[in-house]
């Protein structure tokens, strides 16, 4: 298949991409968009996703290293455990293994989430999007959701440790240097939301 | 000038952590963009309802798999010096499928955790507070993990050695499955209320 | 035109030329992994000791030494054959089978990252010189070494002949005097810098 023919083939569905017009259907959010008031919309995904795979590349070629986040989760759990409890976490497989790479402070993945933050803070303040509020579906409570929450992030913790990495390290990175593992995980963590996720419907929807 | 410039010594560990801020600001800019700090975003991908997570993820792995392909081939960057995350089958497999629960319980990953405290989302904090909490239980209960966290190790494994195929018909083969996927989100998508904006959808009180 | 469809149109363009690009000079990334790298460094086969390399030298095996020191250091002191490169410049070693590739710095580092470097670019044996610098004064250039058995006596003999070929001055003692009066790298070097030796 040339490029110009699968080009013909999928052109026609991809005009009708999530295009920041379409995300304002929300009659009331258009009228709100047009006082200056309402946030903007979100930008078109497959530019955004251009955006961050550009990020991506360019940690390549710079560090020769891709992106991560539990890494850098993991570096500091492993500094408060040894803050607390030194020779047990010095003796402990995994946060020995963190805390023999130095301090905090020179951790890699730790600057990076830093800037993660702040990044996302000056787009969401440029936006408008910046909002203190708790994203839930209609039928729970807000002390619900941060229940599911904070369940939810402890579970993606485990899964993340023993798949030696989350969507950040083996998703977008291994993904794009094509490691069969990080294949595999993408693989298994797509199927494991879909197949769980009617448990949590009413969180949501 | 070859790439990556790190490991060639064109600057030290100091800058490298200035590289790692910058490189991050970047990263949570477009996470943000994208509308990836919003819980309810992403948790629509599991209901079809607006499959962002599908679309930004795999664009931004074609996009950096294509970026690593064309500088490769001009010879500006040496690819043996990329760290490719080595495979573990089984633990990895596992631990996607614990992490895919973890995700559609939470709404949120560890990265987009970050953004969602940054523009203001309560939720990502609890995210983040239960991620901590969760490796500490493993690293904790690393001793008896550790037989599962270490099975199975095949070193670095790149999907070229395990389709059999050359590097470059696996790169074709990737971005086509890609599209041919997009192409399909945007069906499924329709007729389902649109994408999740980023305005306060949520009615309160509840039904 | 719709982003969706420019990008998706471009994407699958440079991925069609991709597959029609032919092989090109290099693969898939990933050299090495660090599971290998580990392996290697755990087993001891990534170092050479000082008199070992020592030897190495004196009979002209074929050991392709690096200074990865900084060519002022390099100028003023640097390890008979040994050649100065940076770290950008390891690309230029061509892989070759006959013998090791020693890389050596003052204990900065930046030996253990240039034999990471080249391992990851193919080259099988490549050793780090333990101690760097300072190693190959104390146990080259200025060995200490007890004498007082049969045993003892000979083996300093042997290092004694091989510093004296690198214009060492051997010296015989307790090697704890070490401790109490260290080689100072510097000093040692500034010393035999103006003997001219090298």
């Amino acid at each position: 298949m040339t490029g110009a023919a699968a080009y013909r083939t999928v052109a026609p569905s991809l005009t009708r991409a999530g295009s920041p017009a379409e995300a304002g259907t929300d009659a009331r959010r258009r009228a709100a968009a047009l006082d200056g008031e309402a946030p903007a919309a979100y930008l078109n995904p497959y530019v955004a996703g251009v955006g961050l795979g550009l990020v991506l590349l360019a940690a390549f070629v710079v560090m020769g290293r891709g992106l991560g986040a539990s890494g850098a989760f993991t570096s500091m759990v492993a500094a408060g455990v040894e803050a607390v409890a030194p020779e047990h976490a010095r003796a402990n497989g995994m946060f020995g293994h963190y805390l023999a790479a130095g301090p905090l402070w020179t951790d890699w993945l730790a600057w990076e989430i830093l800037g993660v933050a702040a990044g996302g803070l000056l787009s969401a303040l440029l936006a408008g999007r910046f909002r203190s509020a708790v994203e839930r579906g209609p039928r729970v409570t807000d002390r619900a959701r941060l229940l599911y929450a904070f369940g939810g992030g402890a579970v993606m913790g485990v899964g993340a440790k023993l798949a030696r990495g989350c969507t950040s390290g083996q998703a977008l990175t291994g993904g794009a240097l094509l490691s069969a593992g990080s294949w595999l995980f993408i693989a298994g963590a797509f199927a494991a939301g879909y197949a769980a996720a009617p448990l949590f419907r009413r969180q949501w929807l | 000038m070859r790439a990556p410039l790190y490991e060639w010594g064109f600057f030290g560990d100091g800058a490298s952590l200035l590289v790692a801020l910058a490189v991050g600001v970047a990263f949570g800019w477009f996470l943000e963009r994208g509308g990836m700090g919003n819980a309810r975003k992403l948790a629509a991908q599991f209901y079809f309802r607006d499959l962002t997570v599908f679309k930004v993820l795999f664009t931004a792995v074609v996009t950096a798999m294509l970026g690593v392909f064309w500088l490769t081939r001009l010879g500006l960057l040496e690819p043996s010096l990329l760290y490719v995350p080595p495979t573990w089958v089984v633990p990895q497999l596992l631990g996607g499928l614990v992490f895919g629960v973890g995700f559609v319980m939470g709404g949120l990953c560890p990265g987009t955790s970050c953004v969602a405290i940054s523009s203001g989302r309560r939720d990502g904090l609890a995210v983040l507070g239960g991620m901590l909490f969760g490796i500490l239980l493993f690293g904790e209960a690393f001793p008896v993990l550790e037989g599962l966290y270490s099975a199975t190790p095949v070193g670095t494994l790149t999907l070229p050695e395990v389709l059999r195929l050359p590097y470059e018909a696996t790169v074709l083969l990737v971005t086509a499955m890609a599209v041919a996927g997009f192409v399909l989100a945007e069906r499924l998508e329709r007729g389902r209320g649109g994408p999740v904006g980023p305005g306060p959808d949520t009615p309160q009180g509840g039904t | 035109m719709s982003p969706g469809r420019a990008l998706a149109g471009a994407g699958l363009t440079l991925a069609t030329l991709a597959a029609l690009s032919g092989t090109g000079p290099a693969g898939a990334p990933g050299g090495d992994g660090p599971v290998e790298l580990t392996a290697a460094l755990a087993s001891g086969a990534a170092l050479v000791q000082p008199l070992e390399l020592a030897r190495m030298i004196r009979e002209r095996r074929p050991v392709r030494l690096v200074d990865v020191r900084d060519s002022s250091e390099f100028i003023r002191f640097s390890l008979p054959t040994a050649r100065n490169a940076s770290l950008r410049e390891m690309g230029a070693l061509q892989p070759d089978e006959s013998g090791p590739i020693v890389v050596y710095d003052d204990g900065s580092g930046s030996a253990v990252r240039a034999w990471l470097l080249l391992r990851r670019l193919g080259h099988e044996d490549v050793r780090v010189l333990r101690g760097g610098v300072l190693g190959w004064v104390e146990d080259v250039l200025s060995p200490i070494l007890p004498a007082s058995t049969a045993e003892e006596r000979s083996r300093f003999d042997s290092v004694a002949g091989l510093s004296r070929y690198f214009g060492g001055l051997p010296k015989i003692g307790d090697p704890a005097m070490r401790e109490a009066a260290p080689v100072r790298a510097e000093a040692a070097i500034t010393l035999i810098s103006r003997r001219g030796c090298y």
